[in-house]
């Protein structure tokens, strides 16, 4: 008899209102054992890179999640798309009972850092000035941000469609290229992206279910999405 | 890479905030393209006030309309007793409002899925076996009596937390099917989306020879049928290969 359920951990995730990406693809990379409980915010479009995360809307889905007594929650929403600092949300859901809140934001800074990459490509999905808000919110970190470029692509992008953007739009030298997207499919694309570019790929949802499955003490080894999540197993 | 996740049915999920079970299970029956997407609402506590509450107000209603802003093929309701809460009939109630909020994406209960897959695989002698207490268990049993099927036993664990219904591994929840359900029943619903099912049905199909169906099980099956989705899954009950 198998045991489809988080027996080992269950991670709880807060996606846009319109998202398809996010859950698949946190099912996807989780391990035996791992699973996935979402919910989303009504006020958040990231397929168009508008909305804010207002502070009632985050406290009733935390709150939510929270009453699940689950091992980890994150705002899998690029900081760019939510047009907040990280510490706001980050701290607005610790206030929510949220033990281990992560933010995309902070995921991805805390990836990039793993991987040693301090020069990062950034290219983002929806509005060019969430791009950049994005963009920002890493150089306030210390990481430098070589050039920044739009995908176009809808929401919901196949990742095979990611693939050819990213290809197409990862000319300029960079030691990474950060996907800053959930509204796009990236998960199957970044281990061909990162051999064909020969830098490390990393992608919102990706760094997002990285940080998440961490702090719940899942260290496993996960081939096929990126060298993240390859590379800290074997650490 | 092949693409996008959800070429085939997209399944969105309107769950009780608390519940640890219905997705990883539906992903686990889940045919390839098919992707779940969840919106929860709260219950505070699984008792008929509890449920009661939750659905005297538009909070389902809420969980639909944001859920249909995703290009969805069909959503499901996945509470057992908060579509059977008022007897027959009611499973239709809250799929028709829960339907008109989602701008017509089709919605199915898991009340009304079951009753469905009871009747396709010809069941009449029910076992009804609940992890609820005493009375949600018997306005279980009255509307599957109402509805036409001889409820030949109805048992439940007296719990009401999805805490406390987490804690039931499937080897327990195979042993309490087993105990409950009596030689004269002809099928089996092992009530409420709180409650691991799916992993146990192959095999206690095999230990009581007859049809299992749960609610976890039963719900996703009728929607997949609503996003016209017909793949056969083996390893979870007579119901998906039927």
């Amino acid at each position: 008899m198998d045991d489809p359920t988080g027996w080992r951990a269950n991670i709880g995730v807060v996606c846009g209102a319109a998202n398809i990406v996010v859950e698949p693809e946190f099912h996807a990379m989780s391990p035996p054992g791992v699973a996935t409980c979402a919910t989303r915010m009504a006020s958040l479009d990231v397929e168009r890179g508008t909305g804010t995360p207002d502070a009632e809307e985050l406290t009733r889905c935390t709150r939510y999640l929270v009453d699940a007594n689950l091992d980890v929650i994150v705002l899998a929403t690029p900081a760019g798309c939510a047009g907040t600092p990280a510490t706001w949300a980050a701290a607005h859901m610790s206030a929510s009972g949220a033990r281990y809140p992560i933010t995309a934001a902070a995921a991805v800074v805390d990836a990039l850092r793993a991987l040693r990459v301090r020069n990062v490509l950034v290219l983002g999905t929806g509005r060019r000035d969430a791009i950049e808000r994005e963009s920002r919110a890493l150089a306030d970190t210390g990481i430098t941000v070589a050039a920044i470029a739009l995908l176009e692509l809808p929401a919901g992008a196949a990742a095979a469609a990611t693939y050819r953007a990213v290809r197409a739009a990862a000319s300029r030298p960079a030691a990474a290229v950060y996907i800053a997207s959930s509204a796009v499919e990236t998960i199957m694309a970044l281990d061909a992206l990162e051999q064909d570019l020969a830098v490390p790929v990393l992608s919102t949802v990706q760094a997002c279910f990285w940080a998440a499955a961490r702090a719940a003490g899942i260290e496993d080894t996960l081939a096929g999405f990126g060298s993240l999540l390859a590379r800290e197993s074997a650490q | 890479m092949n693409g996008p996740l959800g070429w085939r049915a997209r399944i969105g999920l309107i769950y009780p905030n608390c519940g640890l079970v219905m997705e990883p299970e539906c992903y686990a029956m889940a045919p390839a393209g098919v992707t779940i997407h969840t919106q929860r609402l709260h219950l505070t506590k699984m008792t008929v006030s509890g449920v009661e509450q939750m659905m005297a107000s538009t909070e389902a209603e809420r969980c639909a309309r944001i859920l249909s802003r995703a290009p969805l093929d069909a959503i499901m309701f996945g509470g057992t007793s908060a579509s059977f809460l008022k007897g027959i009939g009611y499973d239709d109630e809250v799929r028709l409002r829960l339907q008109a909020a989602a701008n017509g994406i089709p919605v199915t209960t898991t009340s009304g899925a079951a009753l469905r897959a009871l009747r396709v695989l010809g069941v009449t002698r029910l076992s009804f076996v609940s992890p609820y207490d005493e009375a949600l268990t018997a306005i279980g049993r009255r509307f599957f009596e109402q509805n036409g099927f001889a409820v030949v036993s109805a048992v439940g664990l007296g719990m009401h937390t999805d805490a406390e219904m987490f804690g039931v591994s499937l080897a327990d929840l195979r042993d309490y099917a087993k105990r409950a359900t009596p030689p004269d029943a002809n099928g089996v619903f092992i009530a409420c989306t709180g409650l691991r099912s799916v992993g146990a049905i192959d095999a206690l199909e095999r230990d009581l020879g007859i049809p299992v169906i749960s609610a976890v099980q039963a719900t996703f099956w009728d929607a997949l049928r609503l996003a016209g989705v017909r793949a056969p899954q083996r390893g979870f009950g007579h119901l998906y290969r039927h």
